[in-house]
């Protein structure tokens, strides 16, 4: 393993998620080159720099405000007309991954692919039901093949 | 101790108590990611709010498949991206002015010093480098929880890691000389 390829895993090692047999080999070569060492000793460095930048206390009774704010907005929810049981099909979120879906299986169908791959987007928070990030418990079947956002994996 | 996932099946019943606890339990390591990440006390502490809220509102469909503590990093993280998505400027740290210590100030000034030119240094990385390295660094997540947590396979927060700590270094450097010296400004 050269240089640059050591180098370019030595952020991997540190948070130790570097293959085992990647490990050996990179830590033979920081035994063996200076300039490899001394990039490793950065990173250390850099660390100890992380660890000394103290975070300020929690503001005066965070928790507190949270919960009222919490009792209030259940208190809304209490008052607020039931539309979405009533007419469940009318919630955003369920018309963009119908929309999206569609989008998706028409390019899959138009480009013979067999998986579409978009650019790496964190979906906003607004956008996202917040249980986007749990699996489904309602309607599942139809949701489950969008309800990971756009393809990011590599 | 009641676990969390018993205490959120208790919220999805109304059990504002419980809420109540698991907001004490969680508050820190949320006040953490969201400050760390928008330098702004104002803003952290209504992204907190937001986050457990959205928590809350979450809770009638909680079944406890996924660690609460995960769940609740990935809804701070998308919520602070999306802030900065917003363009709201996040606050940028400030560089230590140089005075002449004295010599019992000096270890103080040292630690100071260090201290603001991490932080100088973060705020100039992207949004999504420097959320992956606080998410590593102070919360200790897997690549793997930090890409659930930005939508990112492992292997792209392997990079993105790599490269925000690369610019982190240099920037550290510039600022304050190969062994990240801060008391001599440029
Ligand atoms: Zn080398």
């Amino acid at each position: 393993m050269n240089c640059e390829k050591v180098q370019a895993r030595l952020s991997a090692l540190w948070d130790h998620e570097l293959p085992e047999e990647q490990v050996r080999q990179v830590r033979e070569h920081l035994d063996a080159c200076g300039a490899c060492g001394a990039a490793w000793e950065a990173l250390n460095r850099l660390h100890r720099a992380l660890g000394s930048d103290p975070l300020p206390p929690i503001p005066m009774d965070l928790a507190g405000r949270i919960v009222l704010a919490g009792r209030r907005r259940l208190q809304e929810k209490e008052t607020a007309p039931r539309r979405r049981l009533a007419f469940p099909v009318f919630r955003p979120a369920l018309v963009f991954r119908a929309v999206a879906l569609a989008a998706l299986l028409a390019l899959g169908y138009l480009m013979g692919a067999s998986s579409p791959h978009g650019a790496a987007a964190v979906p906003p928070a607004d956008a996202l039901e917040v249980f986007d990030l749990l699996p489904s418990q309602t309607p599942a079947g139809v949701i489950v093949g969008v309800m990971e956002g756009p393809e990011a994996r590599s | 101790m009641i676990t969390d996932e018993a205490l959120m099946l208790a919220v999805a019943d109304g059990d504002m108590e419980a809420f109540d606890t698991l907001v004490r339990r969680h508050q820190q390591a949320a006040w953490s990611t969201a400050f760390r990440f928008l330098r702004n006390e104002d803003d952290a502490r209504d992204i907190v709010q937001s986050a457990f809220i959205k928590l809350l509102e979450a809770a009638p469909r909680y079944r406890p498949t996924a660690a609460l503590k995960t769940f609740l990093t990935c809804i701070v993280t998308r919520l602070c991206l999306d802030w900065v998505e917003k363009k709201r400027p996040v606050a940028m740290a400030v560089l230590p002015e140089t005075a002449d210590p004295s010599p019992s100030q000096e270890r103080a000034m040292l630690d100071d010093g260090l201290a603001a030119a991490v932080r100088g240094a973060l705020s100039a990385l992207g949004a999504s480098q420097r959320m992956a390295l606080i998410l590593r660094h102070y919360e200790e997540l897997s690549y793997a929880q930090i890409g659930e947590a930005m939508d990112l396979s492992p292997k792209a927060v392997e990079r993105l890691l790599a490269r925000g700590r690369l610019a982190l270094r240099e920037a550290m450097e510039k600022a304050g000389g190969g062994g990240f010296l801060p008391l001599t400004r440029l």
